[in-house]
């Protein structure tokens, strides 16, 4: 899949803030199974960041 | 949606452009969103390192002139507001120019990193240390319980730590400094009418005789 040779991290996620999807290089980055990640929540990766990014994912979950 | 982000990924950070795009349903409501992160570490730590520049003296580490009146601006409206004392060192090497010329630019230089380094030793974290030019140097105190008392103390704090020698390449000097003490009052407008006082009084200082400080 093509998402998966591209040199970014890509990801799905539901309105339930789960992935539904998430690309090699995400799983790379994370140094998991990106396989693993589907059915997971965002914090996952939200352990890593300096600042929450919720507000942006509820901004672009209510459009 | 773009915004930054940043964070640590296997001990390294790393920075990244995100891109969210909302999926909506038949219906017009959002049923999911796609996420796409760029990395730009390489692009933002160059930012971040020529924004340090930009605020920082090469040669010692501390503030430069730039970045010292970006941290005394706001502290004066601070000040202003809320009726907390300020107060400004001006400090300048005492027979500077003796040394550079007798031991070259060097030692110089040698001898400003030195002073950089007993000064910052001895004032609080907080304070604001800075090398405006050539050998002088200014640091900000704020939130000072006694606006007499203290600055007078951090002021005998570095006279006394230069009384142990500085080790150059030519060898050890003793080199004493001539401090000027402004104590930030209603009356001062700006930044560098508060920065001109404490000039005038390292001047005071120097007249004196050296190695001393003077308030105005």
């Amino acid at each position: 899949m093509i998402a998966d040779n591209l040199p970014a991290l890509i990801s799905v996620i539901g309105d339930d803030l789960r992935y539904q999807f998430v690309n090699r290089r995400y799983g790379e980055v994370l140094g998991v199974d990106a396989q693993e990640l589907v059915g997971e929540s965002v914090a996952v990766i939200g352990r890593h960041l300096d600042q929450s990014l919720l507000p942006y994912y509820l901004r672009a979950v209510s459009g | 949606m773009t915004f930054e982000s940043s964070g640590r990924f296997a001990g390294v950070r790393r920075h990244a452009q995100v891109t969210l795009v909302p999926d909506f349903g038949d219906d017009g409501v959002v049923r999911r969103f796609y996420a796409l992160s760029v990395d730009i570490t390489d692009r933002k730590e160059r930012e971040l390192l020529l924004e340090q520049q930009v605020q920082h003296d090469g040669l010692t580490g501390l503030l430069n002139r730039n970045g010292f009146m970006t941290r005394l601006q706001p502290a004066m409206e601070h000040a202003k507001r809320y009726g907390e004392p300020l107060a400004l060192l001006f400090l300048d090497l005492d027979g500077f120019k003796h040394i550079n010329d007798t031991y070259g630019h060097n030692a110089g230089d040698a001898l400003l990193r030195g002073f950089a380094g007993r000064l910052t030793g001895v004032m609080r974290r907080t304070d604001a240390v800075a090398r405006l030019a050539g050998d002088e140097f200014v640091v900000l105190l704020e939130g000072v319980t006694n606006p007499i008392r203290d600055p007078a103390t951090a002021a005998t704090k570095v006279l006394d730590a230069m009384k142990l020698p500085l080790p150059l390449a030519g060898g050890d000097v003793i080199v004493s400094a001539s401090i000027g003490i402004a104590v930030y009052s209603d009356d001062i407008v700006d930044a560098e009418s508060l920065l001109q006082r404490a000039d005038k009084a390292m001047y005071r200082a120097k007249h004196v005789g050296r190695n001393g400080y003077c308030v105005i």
